[in-house]
């Protein structure tokens, strides 16, 4: 027997039967109240009746519950039951569907595949000379016979290749000149991509190299320019400081032409000073010339006094006579100093005449120097500020241009990458010409595999990239190249 | 007194550039065709900074860098690798190996000069 369910075990109908004895007593405390029945014998037969009610119930209730319960179970798994069944057939019928759909689809394949294989068989064949087969119709002959056609063909042809293989005059022919063609072809390959990387290597070094002098001479005229404008970092030996030396040169010069007119000047007033002196000297000259009258005229006095004398007068009269003589010599040399002063008189106002002429156009040169000079130095001036501007035009053009360089510089870092992509195809070139040199050294009894295998081949074409781009390009990916923003790690 | 900088590439063209921007830039230059030629030059006169490519034919940058750490003169020499090598695993190779800093080409010769006058000067 099954255990009732559980809503049917919590035993709360156990309540009903208290329910109905404490109805009962009530009923019995009224009945011995107005028939004066013993109340303890009507307790008692209510005790019993409670008792006999309790287990009674217990029972029927049970015992019904549990015909319900087992009715109810036996109902809701019927009900499950057929539920179940019906899920399960349309499962499978679902599940029948999809594999009848699969069979059919993989067998559709399958023919496909087949119809692939007849016509590459059919294709080896006529390529290795096979004997001719005839084309096997796919539809709507049954695949286990197609299978069967092919298989009895494969063998057909696989001994017809290990005739070929072990034949020895038609051995180059086994892949149809293609092996033979590639040993010859892919070193031309290599060598001329090796070629064209190693020109493109010299002429971008070569440019390199321009650029790098073009610069350094750039660098050199705009610093000659700045020296010649500016001067050196102590700002020495520019035009700049050229134009104030020569400015204060020329002053100097200047200074020196005036400091000598000034002297001239001075010079002038000691010759004007001389012609005082001549005039003294003129002076000195008549007194002298008027002494020597007077002592000629003593002289003849004394002669004739001297010849009054006599013989006592004689020496006398000597001595007379050659102070007369001495007056008369004093008068010619005051008469000749005279005439000698009148001359120098005449010399010097000649020379002062002709020094006031020199004065004066002195000072007219002098202020035309000054007015020359000024002229000069205020064009010198103008030029200098023009070469200043033509040097910081120059220093902004040379740090353009700079820029320009290293752009350019920037842009032949191309011929590395090119370079290694080139070296990389080179030597996957040579790896394929030794690998083909191998296979066809490769005796073919000795069970060596005569093949490459591609996947590992492209795998390690892989692994000597070194770009993103190249990996990229390996992919299928488009070609692009894209600039690096941050290109720096700093670990 | 001027800085001294190892250059080492094999690429005529970038070695070229490269001497002519750190010249300029008041550098003294040594340069090297890879690292077989790099490590003759390491002569125990002072370097101040190695650049190096990674891909060189003989010996490759990697390996050169490897080398020069063992020498006692340059254990300390800071060095920048500058290549087209984008993989972290070579950067990660670098790094153990005692690399400051990985620059990858195409680059702007203003950068390399940042990173050469931060490293010279750390």
């Amino acid at each position: 027997m099954k255990e009732p369910i559980k809503m049917y075990r919590n035993d709360y109908w156990q309540t009903l039967p208290l329910l109905l004895a404490s109805g009962f007593g009530l009923l019995g405390l009224i009945v011995s109240k107005h028939f004066e029945i013993n109340g303890l014998a009507t307790a008692g037969v209510l005790i019993v009746l409670t008792v006999g009610l309790y287990f009674w119930s217990k029972k029927y209730y049970r015992m019904s519950l549990q015909a319900i319960e087992q009715n109810l179970s036996a109902k809701l798994q019927q009900e499950n039951d057929e539920i179940i069944q019906g899920l399960q057939n349309s499962h499978k019928q679902a599940i029948l569907q999809a594999g009848t759909n699969r069979v059919a689809t993989e067998r559709q394949h399958i023919e496909t595949l087949l119809t692939g294989l007849a016509q590459d068989f059919d294709t080896l064949s006529k390529l290795h000379g096979g004997q001719h087969q005839e084309k096997i119709e796919i539809l709507p002959i049954p695949v286990e016979t197609q299978i069967a056609g092919l298989t009895q063909r494969c063998k057909a042809l696989t001994m017809h290749l290990d005739e070929l293989s072990t034949g020895t005059e038609n051995q180059d022919s086994g892949i149809d000149g293609l092996d033979s063609l590639c040993q010859k072809v892919l070193p031309i390959w290599a060598s001329q991509v090796d070629m064209a990387r190693v020109h493109s290597e010299e002429s971008i070094a070569d440019l390199a190299q321009r650029f790098g002098t073009l610069t350094n001479r750039l660098d050199a005229a705009s610093l000659a320019s700045q020296n010649a404008v500016s001067g050196d970092h102590d700002l020495q030996g520019g035009i700049v400081e050229l134009l104030q030396n020569s400015q204060l040169e020329l002053g100097t010069i200047t200074t020196a032409l005036g400091a000598s007119l000034e002297d001239k000047g001075k010079l002038l007033g000691s010759i004007e000073d001389l012609s005082g002196f001549t005039e003294q000297l003129s002076n000195m000259a008549s007194e002298i010339s008027s002494i020597a009258r007077h002592t000629n005229i003593l002289a003849i006095n004394a002669a004739i006094q001297a010849a009054q004398a006599g013989n006592a007068g004689r020496g006398f009269s000597v001595v007379a006579s050659e102070v007369r003589k001495l007056s008369q010599s004093s008068g010619d040399y005051g008469k000749q100093i005279t005439d000698t002063i009148a001359s120098v008189n005449e010399a010097i106002k000649g020379t002062l005449t002709i020094s006031r002429k020199f004065a004066r156009q002195d000072e007219e040169t002098l202020d035309n120097a000054e007015q020359i000079i000024a002229v000069v130095l205020k064009r010198f001036r103008l030029a200098a500020v023009g070469l200043t501007e033509s040097e910081e035009l120059l220093r902004i053009e040379n740090n353009a241009i700079n820029h320009e360089i290293s752009d350019v510089c920037v842009a032949l870092q191309f011929q590395d990458r090119v370079s290694q992509i080139l070296t990389h195809v080179g030597d996957d070139l040579n790896k394929l010409e030794q690998h083909l040199n191998t296979l066809n050294s490769t005796e073919t009894g000795t069970g060596l595999p005569r093949s490459v295998n591609v996947e590992q081949w492209l795998e390690d074409l892989v692994k000597t990239y070194t770009m993103e781009e190249q990996i990229a390009v390996h992919d299928g990916a488009k070609i692009e190249i894209k600039p690096n923003e941050n290109n720096i790690t700093f670990f | 007194m001027a800085k001294t900088i190892l250059f080492v590439e094999d690429s005529a063209s970038v070695r070229q550039v490269m001497n002519s921007t750190l010249t300029r830039e008041g550098y003294d230059v040594i340069l090297a065709c890879d690292g077989q030629d790099a490590l003759t030059k390491l002569d125990g006169s002072k370097i101040h900074l190695i650049i190096s490519d990674v891909n060189m034919p003989n010996m490759d940058g990697l390996t050169f860098v490897k080398a020069a750490k063992q020498l006692p003169a340059y254990k300390f020499t800071p060095i920048i690798m500058l290549t087209t090598e984008t993989q972290a695993t070579k950067m990660n190779e670098g790094k153990a190996a005692g690399v400051k800093a990985w620059i990858v080409k195409p680059f702007q010769p203003a950068q390399l000069l940042a990173a050469v006058a931060q490293l010279i000067q750390a």
